[in-house]
């Protein structure tokens, strides 16, 4: 019972943050484990963007921060997280940093300023709740925090006329 | 003492039943038959701040059953797709089976195929009726990722595909086919270079399912004689359990299971309409008109007797073996109409031959 308290309360102050269909953002929410998926769906929500969660998927995969192995299904590490949040949203770090520009220290660089509580581990993946409040909590840190363009450029237009070649452009 | 007897009966009653609502979901093949099939595909690119799409494509197919059965899918770059557990489902049961997926690269340069097994997550949603028919709600989800071999990937300049694909279907466990099916399949191409594109593909498809063909042709083909043999107050319609040729206000001598000869005489036209089905078996249904104050039981007996009669008159004229038709009594409690009036129960005093679906012959 609490737990369901807790948790209706949590959808409710949190949903209104985020465009995008209630019901996708519930469904993560009672995930044990987010995935990639569930991150990216979070990020284009909170741009406004519209489409599906694995379109927003491969929204974010242009920044290049996912691994290339790595399936759109799999849970999603803190460091990944911390990663992306840090690559694309024009946050200043540290030295070992702003060399370095990898996973680890992204991670390490949140930890430093308290916004990943102790006991946090790199490779730990978090649950559909965790990771909207960690979300959440990383846009009430840098509000004016914004997501940059992707880094890579179009598909050319061969490669799209490849895929489909004789289709009407309609938006 | 007497209790712990009951509730053992009980027990073994509920698991009785249980079974008996157990089924395996399992495809089925008519050799040399095919589905009726409408397809319909929307496609479109996702690129950053643009999408592309296609005309809407809608085409009638007619997919080989025995393909489908073997191939475990209607479309033709699926295999093994819906596949169901060895054991009976029940709402919310979840399973996963492998899919394997063909991918055709030839726009890019190559003309071998990628060839991906997946892992495919099943969620037994629902039992849905559509159109008076229950079907077996399932939704299947899989996520088909692969990295191109080098050669490939250097031919073509596609490095990888990732992807997400839904499929919602209403299964047809009678016919061993769906019924309805819409695929959603997103795909990213990643090229050479990080750019890369989204394909997303909607199939929906319609199936007349094996049955529902069969019985069309059987009903048209009765209903075609009906006419030209000018049959009176005898009506074809399909049901669940299968085409029912209702011949309502049959009359039988009073108080008896006696055919009257003129009853005799259609009976015997009707029997021609079924002698060319004789791979089928037939249920002779007996209904009773039910007025106030009836007797339930008299009813049945008489119901159940008037069915036999008529049973005996088909075999007896050579137009079906014993063992190939059964009687059933309903009594007065199926009626078509109300009992408070003459036309009603006219209605209602009826016999109903059900002619079953050759699987279940």
């Amino acid at each position: 019972m609490k737990k369901l308290i807790i948790f209706s309360l949590l959808s409710f102050l949190l949903l209104p943050v985020f465009s995008q269909d209630a019901t996708v953002l519930t469904a993560i929410l009672q995930k044990e484990k987010a995935n990639y998926i569930d991150f990216s769906y979070m990020i284009a929500s909170e741009l406004g963007r519209d489409g599906t969660p694995f379109e927003a998927y491969t929204y974010c995969d242009r920044y290049g921060n996912y691994k290339f192995t790595d399936v759109a299904d799999k849970p999603i590490s803190v460091k990944t997280v911390s990663y992306f949040l840090m690559s694309n949203y024009n946050i200043k770090g540290g030295i070992m940093w702003s060399a370095f520009k990898n996973p680890r220290y992204a991670y390490k660089e949140l930890k430093k300023t308290g916004f990943w509580p102790q006991g946090t581990d790199p490779d730990m993946t978090l649950s559909g709740r965790d990771l909207l409040r960690a979300i959440s909590r990383f846009f009430a840190a840098y509000p004016n925090s914004k997501l940059n363009n992707p880094p890579t450029q179009e598909a050319t237009a061969v490669q799209r006329k490849a895929l489909l070649a004789d289709k009407e452009t309609v938006k | 003492m007497n209790c712990k007897k009951w509730s053992g009966l009980f027990i073994l009653a509920f698991f009785i039943l249980i079974n008996a609502q157990a089924e395996v979901l399992t495809w089925r093949a008519n050799a040399g038959q095919q589905y009726e099939t409408r397809v319909t595909v929307k496609e479109s690119i996702v690129d950053l701040d643009s999408i592309t799409a296609k005309p809407t494509l809608i085409t009638n197919s007619a997919p080989m059953q025995e393909v489908a059965a073997q191939n475990k899918s209607t479309i033709s770059y699926l295999k093994n797709i819906p596949s169901f557990p060895q054991n009976s489902v029940d709402p919310g049961m979840k399973w996963t089976e492998n899919g394997t997926i063909t991918y055709d690269i030839s726009a890019f340069g190559s003309n071998e195929p990628v060839v991906v097994t997946v892992p495919v997550t099943y969620t037994f949603i629902d039992m849905t009726v559509i159109e008076s028919r229950e079907y077996f709600h399932i939704q299947a989800e899989w996520y088909p990722f692969i990295i191109l071999k080098s050669n490939i990937a250097k031919k073509t300049g596609v490095l990888r595909l990732r992807g997400f694909s839904k499929m919602d279907f209403y299964w047809d466990n009678k016919s061993g086919a769906p019924k309805l099916s819409s695929l959603t399949e997103e795909l990213q191409y990643l090229f050479a270079g990080n750019t890369s594109l989204l394909l997303k593909t909607e199939t929906n498809e319609e199936f007349k399912t094996v049955s529902e063909i069969t019985r069309e042709r059987v009903v048209s083909e009765l209903n075609k004689q009906i006419a030209s043999e000018k049959v009176a107050n005898v009506e074809v319609k399909q049901t669940d359990a299968g085409i029912v040729l209702s011949i309502e206000n049959i009359q039988f001598e009073a108080e008896s299971a006696k055919l009257v000869d003129t009853e005799k005489a259609k009976l015997t036209k009707i029997g021609g309409l079924l002698s060319s089905l004789t791979n089928r078996k037939l249920n002779v249904i007996g209904h009773a008109a039910n007025p106030a104050g009836s007797n339930e039981a008299e009813l049945l007996t008489l119901s159940t007797a008037r069915a036999q009669s008529v049973a005996d008159f088909l075999v007896q004229s050579g137009i079906k073996t014993a063992d190939s038709v059964i009687a059933t009594g309903m009594g007065g409690t199926k009626p078509l109409a109300t009992n408070d009036t003459p036309e009603g129960r006219m209605k209602n005093r009826r016999v109903e031959i059900l002619i079953m679906d050759e699987e279940n012959k």
